[in-house]
């Protein structure tokens, strides 16, 4: 099978357009960037974005890229940290036509492409989901049959990223489940908890199916599912991990 | 999971700070392969830990010792590295 | 030249008397958690303070012989090497005099030592004189963790790293030796107001 590899091309600060935003829950937005000469990348890569003031003040977050590598423009899905500095930007600031400098693709660790085999086990918590995102995406897109199992865990219903989109994906060798940690509406049919042992077992991440298992969300969402894991008997190498720091949402 | 509940997050992955990492190596480290000098462990860059503090200190994921510290200033980025790492380019 | 973005402003507080702020430091209002390693979780009753090293006879206080030790309130801005300056802090802690008293004064160096592996260096001089505490409490209630807690040392007037988190300990030192940090290249001294942030500053 063909593989993708990131060409060398030295990381440089890249001057990205807004093409368009997109609302994609009540609190995250996707923002479709065009990048000149953008050298490809592969899902579950991240870029950094670097904004500056008028008077010369900085700041850089990272943020993973939610396309997938066929696709001509560069999407990010950014979830509102209400006291953040970065987020409330990107979220409620940035408009069509305007410029940000980034830099990318970053972080070949924390990637999966169809070469890489299967079955896939995909644990997002919040905005964790936007890396398995692209992994997803370029699975589809690429007309691969992997088996994929996604777990998507959010606080709350308004808070899901992608629904309609991930229900049109769950199929074909594609399962979705959900669980909402805070209140979930009447008639919810996914789980209402944190994820548990349980949980992890009911979505196929069993050490004897040898999956290939991604975690991603913020810091303590992450160390949680990957203590579980273990427990379960997984062996830790075999667990890909990216946490998104404390504020990851 | 909400960030404020109770596992306060202290910790990135290797691959959280690649941005910098990829300045200083001109290739991606978090595809480096490294053999912990304290325990032995075998892992990628990318999954070590990240520590964000006067600088920054990466860990080995088993045993927690420093594997890396990088010093980013405004002219130069300071790199220290422990444990034996092996760096594959290919050149194509 | 970086690309202005447009209508960003940063988090940082543009409101204060510029004469309080070190070179090339911002000001920021929360208290940002940096650590080099993970938070240790040691149990108060195995908790002890040390000095030792160049002074004869070492000394250790358990936390209750520490806490009953007499203690100071600090109000102080603290500076930050990565940049960030907090305003008007408040803490309360043991003054490092109290805990030197009567150390050989021909010895010039001390080296803090802490949980999880830390260290760092200063002269005595900067830990003396009513400069620099073992402090315990933040803005009227016990250390937290992530800051530091149960206790950590508070040279405000040096750059913060110099303010080791989880600190267990003094080696008073008759030479001077790089601590974590400084043997990375960052400055042995770390005044802010002369911004020195690495040796060749
Ligand atoms: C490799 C990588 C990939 C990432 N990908 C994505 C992505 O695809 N999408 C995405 O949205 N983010 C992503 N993140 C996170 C992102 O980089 C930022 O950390 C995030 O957007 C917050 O930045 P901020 O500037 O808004 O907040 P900051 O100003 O950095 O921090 C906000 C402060 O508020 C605190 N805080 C955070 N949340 C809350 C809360 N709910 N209530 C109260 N206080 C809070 C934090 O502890 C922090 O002190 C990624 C991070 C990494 C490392
Ligand atoms: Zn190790």
């Amino acid at each position: 099978m063909e593989r993708l590899a990131p060409r060398k091309t030295p990381l440089v600060w890249r001057v990205a357009t807004v093409r368009d935003v997109r609302t994609e829950s009540a609190t995250a937005r996707t923002i479709v960037f065009d990048v000149p000469d953008w050298p490809g990348h592969l899902p579950g890569q991240h870029v950094d974005i670097r904004l500056t003031a008028e008077d010369g003040y900085e700041a850089q977050r990272s943020y993973s890229i939610a396309s997938p590598p066929a696709d001509h423009a560069l999407e990010l899905t950014v979830e509102l940290i209400d006291t953040g500095e970065v987020s409330p930007y990107l979220v409620e600031e940035l408009q069509r036509g305007d410029q940000i400098e980034l830099r990318g693709p970053i972080g070949g660790y924390f990637t999966w492409q169809p070469a890489d085999g299967g079955p896939l086990v995909l644990l997002a918590g919040g905005s964790g989901l936007v890396p398995l995102m692209a992994m997803l995406r370029h699975r589809d897109a690429s007309g691969a049959t992997v088996p994929v199992s996604l777990l998507v865990s959010a606080r709350a219903l308004p808070a899901l990223l992608y629904r309609d989109e991930l229900s049109c994906r769950a199929r074909d060798g594609v399962e979705v489940s959900y669980t909402l940690t805070r209140e979930a509406p009447s008639g919810w049919t996914g789980w209402n908890r944190r994820v548990d042992a349980e949980m992890l077992r009911a979505v196929g991440a069993d050490p004897q199916r040898r999956p290939l298992v991604y975690v991603c969300g913020p810091t303590g969402f992450v160390e949680h599912v990957a203590e579980l894991l273990v427990g379960l008997g997984h062996d830790p190498h075999a667990i890909k991990t990216e946490r998104f720091g404390p504020s990851g949402g | 999971m909400d960030p404020t509940d109770e596992h306060e997050g202290e910790h990135l992955d290797g691959n959280g700070v690649a941005g910098i990492l990829q300045q200083v190596f001109a290739a991606d480290f978090t595809t480096f392969q490294r053999v912990c000098q304290s325990c032995g462990d075998r892992n990628m860059g990318g999954a070590l830990r990240s520590y964000l503090g006067a600088g920054i200190v990466l860990r080995c994921a088993n045993c927690g010792d420093v594997a890396m510290r990088v010093s980013p200033r405004d002219r130069e980025i300071v790199v220290e590295m422990r444990g034996v790492w092996s760096v594959a380019i290919t050149s194509s | 030249m970086a690309l202005i973005s447009r209508g960003f402003r940063g988090r940082r507080r543009t409101d204060v008397d510029p004469a309080r702020i070190p070179p090339g430091q911002y000001v920021v209002e929360g208290f940002p958690v940096l650590s080099a390693g993970p938070t240790p979780h040691v149990p108060l009753d195995q908790w002890t303070f040390t000095v030792r090293g160049a002074v004869g006879e070492p000394r250790t206080w358990s936390w209750e012989e520490f806490l009953a030790l007499p203690s100071e309130a600090v109000h102080t801005d603290i500076h930050c090497v990565t940049k960030w300056t907090k305003l008007d802090t408040e803490w309360r802690g043991v003054s490092v005099d109290t805990l030197l008293g009567g150390v050989d004064a021909s010895a010039g160096f001390v080296m803090a030592f802490c949980d999880g592996g830390y260290t760092t260096n200063l002269p005595l001089a900067d830990v003396t004189g009513g400069h620099a505490w073992v402090a315990y409490e933040y803005d009227g209630k016990p250390l937290e963790p992530k800051h530091g807690g149960p206790a950590r040392l508070l040279v405000p007037h040096l750059y913060f790293w110099k303010s080791a988190k989880w600190v267990r300990g003094l080696e008073v030192l008759d030479h001077d030796q790089p601590g974590f940090w400084e043997n990375l290249g960052y400055h042995n001294r770390g005044d802010p107001w002369k911004e020195q942030r690495y040796w060749s500053d």
